[in-house]
């Protein structure tokens, strides 16, 4: 593995979620670099902490032991103000649950992390965000709110917006669990287009359709990542 | 995201989503309520500290004699705190022909009793001192004539008060005399005074005629005896009339007669203090119901806003926003939007203001009521319009904003 091509690099992680009753072992010293201009599969059993690894990768969660270095940056030296920054300027977070805003229209919705990247002009905003809904093949329906697009549509809407300030890196959990195949097909087509074009793309899928566009498969399994033969 | 976008993004907000149009109509409503009431109690205190207060009237007593009493008791009600003036009722009063009579207006004018301690406030010119006599201090939209009382002046032949300042009238009055065989007065002697206009007030304001004149005690005492008008027959016995020197005073100052054994003492121009404390009481519970409704409405507002759709501040966080920029865009919101309601409340109230203003009001600033918005009810409903939601709203935002993602998005997966 090329090493300037490493964008991300986990050194043992491990996630407990503890409680006044419980200690749960999610993750166990788990070892891993991804890099860019490829698209990896998580697979797993339902519980196996899938979710918990993609929230750890996505700086949405900062609780765990070991080491983890993004861009060169040791996560654990990091404040709340600088994660939110790295997240805006590298991280495109996908969910099944699409979470657009009901009252933005769709190119609302992909505006909404412009406004905090000075890096984009004011007035090249809305091309940008015209053009991104087109790359999803939505450029008929920028005025449409999420209640009038179906789930394929809104979860375009929600890859174009996490694709608003151009990372590097796109985590999606489970994108396609509330999609039908033809819509699932479309969402996996989208992202291997962007590992092509250089992105480091990282899913967590159940689908049998997502090994079909992975590079590398990796299974979450008793607390450890296993790389899976295709 | 600049100001321009800012605005934009709250208005097309307000109209898309109901929760906030809602919010921002119930606010509105409590809003123009505020405004209505405060300004009313605020106009009724300026009504009572500006007209009630400075008329003579309410705080005038009128006594009964005590008739076994060779004076009647006007030595005991002398000697009582607060009381400034005691005299025999006849001398409160007196209609008089005057010499601005022509061919326009009859010249009656009204001679009210005065006295360095009971006068109007003047506005130009001088007030009485105590070795004055046969002076007068007049209205300065002065109209001698009786339609004075019927508050109908024809502006055509009002006359400027200013303009009479140091220039002397003449008025005549006729001895009255009762016969006592024919039961009827007879005209007696003709009288007649000189008076100098010393000082000029605004009659108005003090709830007078603008036929009203005040001259000294002593020029009315004299005149009214002339006249026979205190003789009021042989087992009469006059009330008094007693100027207590506050209204405030007024009911200690009755309570202390009463206890001196006068019968009847009552208030000459009454003001019912019962409205005063009605309109307190329920202007304060008012107020107090509209803010602990404002922050109701606001935090149940922000609930819905923040709490329930806590994924959307997830989804922000996710999206890059650090807690300070997810407050600043909630927040911010938040003030645009009560501020809007506020100015707007404020517009519509400023309308129906005026308009009532023009119609109803006008009617009855004659009598010394002039109604109009001052800071006191502008300020105070900013305060329960603006400050109290925000803060309120403050508290929530911060609260939510400050929550790790995970949270925030699992709180709305389970609903
Ligand atoms: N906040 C939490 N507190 C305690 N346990 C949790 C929490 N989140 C997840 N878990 C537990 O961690 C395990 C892994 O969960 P998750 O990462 O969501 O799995 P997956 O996404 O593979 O289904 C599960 O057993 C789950 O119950
Ligand atoms: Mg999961």
């Amino acid at each position: 593995m090329e090493k300037e091509k490493v964008l991300i690099r986990l050194e043992h992680i491990t996630k407990n979620y503890v409680n006044k009753h419980h200690n749960i072992l999610v993750l166990d010293n788990i070892s891993i670099d991804f890099s860019k201009q490829k698209f990896y599969l998580i697979i797993g059993h339902s519980g196996n902490g899938k979710s918990t690894l993609i929230n750890i990768l996505g700086l949405i969660d900062s609780k765990f032991e070991g080491n983890y270095l993004i861009y060169g940056n040791e996560v654990s030296t990091l404040n709340n103000k600088d994660l939110a920054k790295i997240r805006m300027q590298h991280v495109g977070f996908i969910f099944q649950d699409f979470y657009l805003d009901p009252y933005l229209k769709a190119i609302e919705n992909v505006l909404v992390p412009m406004y905090i990247n000075e890096n984009i002009l004011k007035e090249s905003r809305k091309s940008k965000a015209i053009e991104l809904l087109d790359k999803v093949g939505l450029k008929e329906r920028i005025n449409h709110f999420p209640r009038e697009l179906s789930g394929g549509e809104q979860q375009r809407v929600a890859i174009a917006r996490a694709l608003a300030n151009d990372p590097d890196i796109i985590l999606a959990d489970e994108p396609t669990g509330n999609l039908d195949s033809t819509n699932e097909k479309m969402v996996f087509e989208q992202l291997k287009k962007l590992s092509k074009d250089g992105k480091c793309v990282i899913v967590v899928s159940h689908s049998d359709l997502a090994k079909k566009y992975a590079d590398v498969v990796y299974e979450l399994d008793d607390h450890k990542l296993y790389e899976v033969k295709k | 995201m600049n100001l321009r976008e800012f605005f934009k993004n709250t208005f097309i907000g307000i109209f898309r989503d109901k929760r906030k149009l809602f919010y921002v109509v119930v606010l509105l409503i409590c809003s123009l309520i505020a405004f209505s009431i405060l300004t009313f109690k605020n106009n009724f205190d300026m009504y009572v500290n500006e007209t009630i207060t400075r008329n003579i009237g309410f705080r005038t007593l009128s006594v009964s004699p005590k008739q076994d009493k060779e004076d009647l008791g006007l030595s005991e009600l002398n000697l009582l705190e607060h009381v400034i003036d005691v005299y025999s009722f006849q001398y409160s009063s007196m209609s008089v022909e005057s010499s601005f009579k022509n061919e326009n207006i009859e010249g009656t004018i009204e001679l009210l009793y005065g006295s360095p301690d009971i006068q109007p406030n003047i506005i130009m010119g001088r007030g009485f001192q105590s070795d004055d006599s046969n002076v007068a201090i007049c209205p300065n939209i002065f109209y001698p004539d009786s339609s004075a009382y019927e508050l109908q002046l024809d502006n055509k032949y009002t006359i400027n008060g200013n303009s009479l300042l140091n220039n002397e009238f003449e008025v005549y009055y006729t001895e009255s005399i009762f016969d006592t065989d024919t039961n009827t007065f007879e005209d007696g002697k003709k009288f007649s005074e000189k008076f100098k206009v010393i000082g000029v007030y605004d009659n108005t304001s003090v709830m007078n005629f603008n036929n009203q004149c005040y001259i000294m005690s002593n020029d009315i005492k004299k005149m009214v005896s002339k006249a026979g008008l205190d003789n009021i027959g042989e087992n009469s016995y006059p009330y008094f009339d007693l100027v207590v020197d506050n209204v405030d005073n007024i009911e200690e100052v009755m309570g202390k007669i009463k206890d001196l054994g006068f019968r009847k003492v009552s208030v000459k121009n009454y003001f019912d203090s019962d409205m005063k404390k009605t309109i307190e009481v329920s202007s304060i519970i008012v107020v107090t119901i509209l803010v602990f409704l404002t922050i109701i409405i606001s935090s149940s507002y922000i609930k819905k806003l923040v709490i329930n759709d806590s994924w959307k501040i997830g989804i922000l966080k996710t999206l890059g926003y650090n807690q300070m920029k997810v407050l600043k865009k909630y927040f911010g919101e938040a003030s645009l939007i009560n501020i809007i309601i506020y100015f707007f409340s404020f517009l519509i109230f400023e309308i129906i203001f005026l308009f009532l203003k023009f119609i109803i009001f006008s009617s009855i600033q004659y009598i010394g009521i002039n109604i109009r918005v001052s800071l006191f009810p502008v300020i105070v409903t900013f305060i329960i319009i603006v400050i109290i939601p925000l803060l309120t709203m403050f508290y929530n935002i911060y609260k939510y904003s400050k929550q790790n993602i995970i949270d925030l998005l699992r709180k709305s997966d389970q609903k």
